[in-house]
């Protein structure tokens, strides 16, 4: 080696230096990176968040607070008040009106009956109507109107005036006995006036009609009926309760039997008689209340046990089915003897009051919204405001307690979406999904057990037709296809994935399901003949001698069976007519003449429905979205068995078939099970192909024949029409979060299982 | 001459005297043969006979046409896609191309233990009993008995006797490869091939497969392709040796590795190329 | 325990064939399905001849044969068949098709001179031409050699005057209404906020907008007298008299004259208008360019916004996270985004973008607690 007089000269080091910017870039994408990657995370967790934070208002309960406290007169007996709550009005005994102003109780008007020598005995106050009745000792009773007026000046400030206006005074009793108590009831066609008077110890009750017909000038005419005395064959009267449409009325007697009786426009008619406490130490009902709607009373006994009954369908002994009370809640015993059910407005919550208890329970669901201290003083009356946003009560010693009440969702608990609820006018208690109806007296039903039984219902039918078709042709092109057309066969059965699912629901209801309706027994037979054919195909193939058994090359095995199959289906669709002429031949309900026809046989053989929007379409055409995924998974899970595992259970001697069934299968199963993981998570999500190929009916019934309404359809048809915020709106996005954790669990599952599968058949 | 169907027996071999070790000549009886991967003449003229029950091993450079030569012998390389051949080869007087012969039936009758050792991701009983399965026995003393004897035979048994249903993927890879040895053994085919079985060993389990095939060899035909020409010095009665497709000699070992006819060989043997 | 020969077929090889059954299911569907979607679908374009149908009492009908179909309660040994005819002429029929018993149909024809017009509204019509009014006034009779040179290019001229009225009205007179709609915002915000100069200034933009408007219009008026004069005067099977002015033709021709290849032309000409015009008639005719390019912009834009999140997790994924819990947690998140049924991200979608972030600007009075 030469040696020269200069030293090399060194290369600078900077060329070990990194520059500055490429590590920042380094620096800062890594930070964006991770930021993406834990946003996935976010992501995924704020959607389940945010629909969590929707659906959690449903289930909080009310908040009732005291607001405040009205000083009115202690002989007050009764009160109504204005829309806003802010000039109520109190009922002294006397009859006399007065006018106070909610903010600092100051008067704003008197008013004073003027009655010459009669007195008050009775007074009842309507707040929701602005009437009060005063009975009067002669058995007559007064009708006073309270009505606000407001005025706005320039300003535009509003000032309230009431205005108070007494009718005559109708005579409705026995002439000369005081009113004990009196009661109003509007009907369809006239006002019903009821009075209750004591003649010799024993109850009297005595009602008359007030009709009102309206003259051309607006000013009507009010004729009042005779009086007709009611519930004469009761043995005691305790409590009455007169619904506010007048149709039925119930009178409980002091030993507790309740007696019913209906309208049946000239009188009222005894119905039925029932006793609810019957079995109790104390059988007498302790209060009574009829819930907004009039079809269900709440019931208290001195034990503190509550019971609701309602009026729904029953079936008579003479096999006829007409409507009766029936006990249809058992709800929870409250705190002591009932002392006061009050009714809300406009929905069926009720006020319960008992043992210096106050509690606010919903009858539909039986569920306690809210329980709080009562006032010390008994109540004298109660009563909700319209917008349900307030009680008012008037207690005996001369306070006017307010409480403002925050309930959104007075009807929803997790029983309303997942329990069985007896709904007023139902039969029995049931599993219902009916969000929306013709008239506002609705009750709007959100079980989501119909829902998710049509989710389950879909995705059955929906594996039953996907899951053989892709899993075997997946087992065939990895396994036995010859490769070359294994490259074309691939790519054409992925395009199925291409199809957008409202173009398949599309033709499944509009095109396959009008086709398919007439001709189903010959595409039965079609398509039941197709599994045997193709076996017996195979047999027959490997009952051949050998030399015509190599005609058929390994891998073209399809192209042959392709024909056979045809031909096979061919004949069955045309001996379809033929089939159902013999096998299900009924007779037409219409004509009484023999038809063959499959629907009419299902209809009457199991008195199922048959729709020709069935399961059995929606199944089908399901399984072009569902197919192509399971088929793409589980054939690249196949493939991806190592060659030298199939080579070594072929040089052992097996056949095809022992390799791929006891080699290769067992290998890809949990690439197999992932798949079919997947495509269950898409048939339980799958939305339009649903929403358009089914009835759409919430029915809860396997029937092949019949419709579904899945928690996906359901929530694309309704969610457009919910009002934001409102109790619709939320139960749809609870079914949404249903919906979305079934999936969450069952991709976790899926995900554990195929590691635990990859780790017990995992190949060196 | 030992058959399919034949129940196995549980005693160990014996060592029989050569005289009556000695079979057919012409066992294995390649004529002519050549084959093609499509347009590319893998082998060209092969004409060799291997006697019953003797060990045989093929040697040559890589790509010389060994391991093909080896496969087409169970017809493996039917598996791939455009191959051609001619001439034949018969097994017993019968040629294994016959139209009347399904591949699967000669298979059983020629086992084959791969280079890369591919026990099935099942229990060690069911790996060494597969290809009873297969053939349909269900007999479970049967099948047991067979397990046993097989795993004796491959010199397994003792390690593995008290984990029969563990998984196979849990052994080491001297085991595996000899479990591999086991199960091709287990239906007791006539034929055993053999591709490179030791090259991903490490010397004692070389060692011990090397002495299996000295006791297989009692009972089966080996035929083994070998990149070491000490393991076919060792291991082998008769050696042919391939180059570039084309069979350049086939003699008794004795006489391939001392005193060889053909000079590429000898070139091969002294390690000049290759 | 069987003996196998050597011959015998290897064991379950009718298996084999079994799980060829559902290859052949699964391209059925897949064939079966596209090829009823095309061919329902072309068929829709196609231009057959169109015959001239005389009924048992008397009438006549002229209409493209659309479908024929089993009579419902036609017994099912002998089954009686009615055709569907799209006659057209809307605004005379009343309706554009027509059933008719297959047995009433006595006699059918293939006139050449039937014509076939798709018109802007009223739909198609199938007339037969008597003679021709050119925009210069001078008519042509149907027997002159050099009617169909004319009528052609009367329909191309016709076309254009129908391009120019639509540019003068929705785009020039469309903008002139846009800025007076602003003008006259501002002059109302002007007005309440009582600033004299600013009410001026609007009050003068407007006067000149709507100068600006009558030159438009009449410029549209004369363009619209100027294009009303050429019309085709023709009559229908029952003889009346049917004026189509050729503003209104948008396609014409003779499709009991059409060479195959005509036809063929024909039908590349009606689907590109499927691809690329806009509809006309609530959605029934026209094409479906809007919903196209609403198509491609959602997918592109969808495209363009989440392409780097997918591609940044990926390579998060791979590269960056550490193997322990919170790798197992991003690769079950993405599982799970994946898994998620997509009514589900609907439903986020219109309870987060369209109720919480959009609900500001408008006004949404239920409570949201």
């Amino acid at each position: 080696m030469a040696t020269t007089d200069e030293k090399p000269v060194p290369a600078p080091e900077s060329r070990f230096t990194v520059s500055p910017l490429t590590l920042a870039a380094d620096r800062w994408m890594g930070r964006l990176i991770r930021i993406g990657g834990v946003g996935v995370v976010v992501a995924v967790l704020g959607m389940l968040g945010f629909l969590i934070f929707q659906v959690f208002p449903l289930f909080v309960g009310a908040k009732v607070s005291p607001t405040s406290s009205l000083a009115v007169p202690a002989e007050a007996v009764a009160f109504g008040e204005d829309e806003y709550g802010e000039f109520p009005f109190v009922v002294r005994r006397d009859g006399s009106i007065l006018f106070q102003r909610a903010k600092d109780g100051t008067k704003l008007l008197e008013w004073t009956p003027a009655l010459g020598e009669r007195r008050v005995t009775a007074i009842r106050s309507y707040p929701r109507t602005g009437l009060v009745f005063l009975g009067l000792s002669d058995g007559a009773v007064q009708e006073v109107r309270v009505v606000y007026r407001s005025t706005f000046d320039d300003a535009g400030k509003r000032t309230v005036e009431p205005v108070v206006t007494p009718l005559e005074p109708v005579a409705i009793g026995r002439a000369g006995l005081p009113c004990v108590d009196v009661w109003d009831a509007k009907g369809p066609q006239s006002r019903l006036l009821l009075v209750r008077q004591e003649e010799g110890g024993k109850p009297l009750l005595t009602a008359v009609r007030l009709t009102e017909r309206k003259g051309l000038g607006g000013k009507g005419k009010v004729t009042v009926s005779a009086p007709f005395v009611v519930a004469a064959d009761a043995a005691s009267v305790d409590q009455v309760l007169l619904p506010s449409t007048a149709e039925s009325l119930l009178v409980i007697g002091r030993s507790g039997e309740v007696r019913a009786y209906a309208d049946d426009g000239t009188a009222f008619t005894f119905l039925q008689s029932f006793t609810p406490f019957k079995g109790a130490a104390d059988p007498a009902v302790a209060a009574a209340g009829l819930i907004f709607g009039n079809v269900s009373v709440v019931l208290v006994d001195r034990a503190g046990a509550q019971q609701v009954w309602s009026m729904y369908p029953q079936l008579q002994p003479d096999g006829k089915s007409l409507r009766r009370w029936g006990k249809i809640h058992e709800g929870e015993p409250l705190a002591g003897a009932g002392q006061g059910i009050y009714a809300a407005v406009g929905n069926k919550c009720y006020l319960a009051a008992a043992a210096g208890r106050l509690q606010l329970i919903n009858m539909t669901t039986g569920t306690v919204r809210w329980e709080g201290p009562a006032p010390a003083a008994p109540l004298r009356q109660v009563a909700f405001a319209g917008g349900y946003d307030r009680i008012t009560a008037l207690t005996a010693d001369g306070q006017l307690h307010r409480w403002a009440i925050v309930d959104h969702h007075p009807e929803s608990s997790w029983r309303t979406f997942f329990g069985k609820i007896w709904y007023e006018g139902a039969s029995a208690p049931a599993y219902a999904w009916q969000s929306s109806a013709g008239s506002d007296e609705f009750e709007p039903k959100y079980s989501l057990v119909p829902l998710f039984y049509g989710t389950v219902k879909g995705t059955f039918y929906a594996l039953l037709f996907a899951l053989p078709i892709a899993l075997t042709a997946a087992v065939y092109v990895s396994q036995f296809l010859r490769p070359e057309y294994r490259q074309v066969v691939k790519p054409v059965m992925e395009v199925m994935a291409s199809l957008p699912s409202v173009v398949l629901g599309f033709l499944a209801g509009l095109w396959l399901a009008p086709l398919v309706d007439p001709r189903l027994v010959s595409l039965f037979c079609a398509i039941g003949i197709l599994a045997p054919a193709a076996l017996s195909a195979g047999f027959l193939w490997s009952v051949l001698p050998q030399p015509v058994r190599r005609q058929v090359k390994p891998g073209m095995e399809f192209l042959w069976l392709l024909p056979f199959l045809a031909l096979c289906a061919w004949a069955a669709w045309q001996a379809g007519p033929a089939i159902e002429s013999c096998f299900f031949t009924v007779k037409d309900t219409a004509t009484g003449l023999p038809i063959a026809d499959f629907r009419e046989w299902w209809r009457q053989t199991t008195g199922a429905t048959y729709d020709s929007r069935n399961s059995l379409v929606v199944g089908f055409v399901m399984g072009f979205a569902v197919i192509p995924i399971v088929f793409t998974i589980a054939e690249d899970a196949l493939s991806n068995v190592p060659d030298s595992l199939v080579s070594g259970s072929l040089a052992l001697g097996a056949s095809r078939w022992q390799t791929v069934w006891s080699v290769v299968v067992p290998t890809a199963v949990s690439g197999i099970v992932s798949a079919v993981m997947i495509g269950f998570g898409r048939a339980i999500g799958e939305t339009m192909i649903v929403v358009m190929a089914t009835g759409n009916t919430a029915v809860m019934d396997f029937n092949p024949f019949s419709g579904m309404r899945t928690l996906s359809a359901n929530i694309a048809v309704e969610l457009p029409e919910a009002a934001a915020g409102h109790t619709h709106y939320r139960a749809l996005f609870l079914g949404a979060c249903c919906l979305f954790l079934l999936t969450f669990v069952l991709n976790t599952v899926a995900e554990i299982l195929r590691q635990r599968l990859r780790e017990r058949y995992k190949v060196v | 001459m030992p058959s399919l169907m034949t129940p196995p027996s549980t005693s160990r071999i014996q060592v029989r005297p050569a005289a009556e070790r000695e079979g057919r000549k012409d066992y294995i009886s390649i004529r002519d043969y050549g084959f093609w991967y499509g347009q590319k003449k893998a082998l060209e003229a092969i004409s060799l006979d291997i006697p019953e029950r003797q060990v045989v091993a093929f040697i040559g450079p890589s790509g010389c046409g060994k391991s093909t030569l080896l496969r087409n012998l169970n017809r493996m390389n039917d598996l791939v896609d455009g191959i051609r051949h001619e001439g034949d080869i018969t097994i017993n007087g019968r040629s294994i191309y016959d139209p009347g012969l399904e591949v699967i039936s000669l298979r059983r009758r020629v086992g084959m233990v791969f280079q890369k050792s591919n026990p099935f991701p099942k229990s060690i009983f069911e790996n060494v009993v597969y290809a009873l399965r297969v053939v349909g026995v269900r007999d479970r003393a049967l099948l047991e008995e067979a397990c046993e004897t097989s795993l004796r035979k491959a010199a397994l048994w003792d390690e593995v006797k008290d984990r029969l249903d563990d998984s196979a993927l849990g052994l080491s890879g001297g085991q595996m490869q000899r479990l591999c040895i086991a199960r091709a053994i287990a239906n007791r085919p006539e034929i055993l091939l053999m591709d490179e079985p030791c090259s991903a060993l490490d010397p004692i389990a070389t060692g011990k497969i090397e002495e299996l095939i000295h006791e297989l060899k009692e009972q089966f035909t080996i035929v083994i392709v070998t990149h070491s020409m000490q393991q076919a010095a060792r291991v082998s009665d008769r050696t042919a040796f391939f180059y570039l497709g084309k069979q350049i000699e086939y003699d008794t070992t004795e006489k391939i590795f001392m005193n060889p006819s053909q000079a590429q060989t000898e070139a091969y043997i002294s390690g000049r190329f290759g | 325990m069987s003996a196998p020969s050597d011959s015998s077929t290897p064991r379950g090889e009718a298996w084999v064939w079994f799980s060829g059954l559902g290859l052949i299911v699964g391209l059925g569907m897949v064939i079966g399905l596209l090829s009823l979607v095309f061919l329902n679908g072309a068929t829709v374009f196609w231009a057959p001849p169109v015959p001239l149908a005389q009924l048992d009492d008397g009438r006549a009908l002229i209409g493209q044969l659309a479908q024929r179909r089993i009579r419902a309660g036609s017994p099912a040994d002998q089954p009686k068949y009615e055709r569907q005819y799209q006659v057209g002429l809307r605004e005379l029929n009343g309706n554009s098709y027509l059933w008719v018993d297959e047995v009433r149909i006595k006699a059918e024809t293939f006139p050449a001179d039937i014509l076939g017009l798709e018109r802007v509204e009223n739909g198609p019509a199938f007339v037969r031409p008597r003679s021709l009014r050119r925009s210069d006034g001078q008519v042509v009779a149907i027997a002159e050699p050099a009617f169909e040179a004319a009528f052609q290019a009367e329909v191309a001229a016709a076309a254009a005057v129908r391009e120019k009225l639509v540019e003068i009205t929705r785009h020039r007179i469309g903008d002139v209404n846009a800025a007076m709609d602003r003008a006259r915002v501002g002059l109302r915000r002007a007005e309440d906020l009582k600033l004299a100069d600013e009410i001026a200034a609007r009050k003068a933009e407007i006067a000149a907008l709507d100068a600006r408007y009558a030159v438009l219009q009449a410029e549209a008026a004369k363009v619209t007298a100027g294009g009303a004069v050429a019309a085709l005067v023709a009559q229908d099977a029952a003889g009346r008299e049917v004026v189509v002015p050729l503003t209104q033709v948008i396609r014409a021709w003779f499709p009991n004259r059409l060479e195959t290849w005509d036809r063929v032309k024909l039908f590349a000409s009606r689907l590109a208008e499927f691809i690329f015009d806009e509809p006309r008639e609530a959605n029934t005719e026209g094409g479906l360019m809007p919903a196209i390019f609403g198509t491609l912009v959602m997918t592109v834009f969808m495209s363009l916004m989440v392409t780097p999140f997918g591609v940044i997790t990926a390579i998060y994924l791979r590269e960056y996270a550490q193997q322990g819990p919170l790798l197992r947690i991003v690769r079950i998140s993405v599982n799970n985004l994946a898994g998620v049924p997509s009514i589900v991200f609907g439903v986020f979608g219109l309870g987060f973008f369209v109720y919480v972030l959009g609900a500001p600007s408008t006004s949404c009075s239920s409570p949201i607690s």
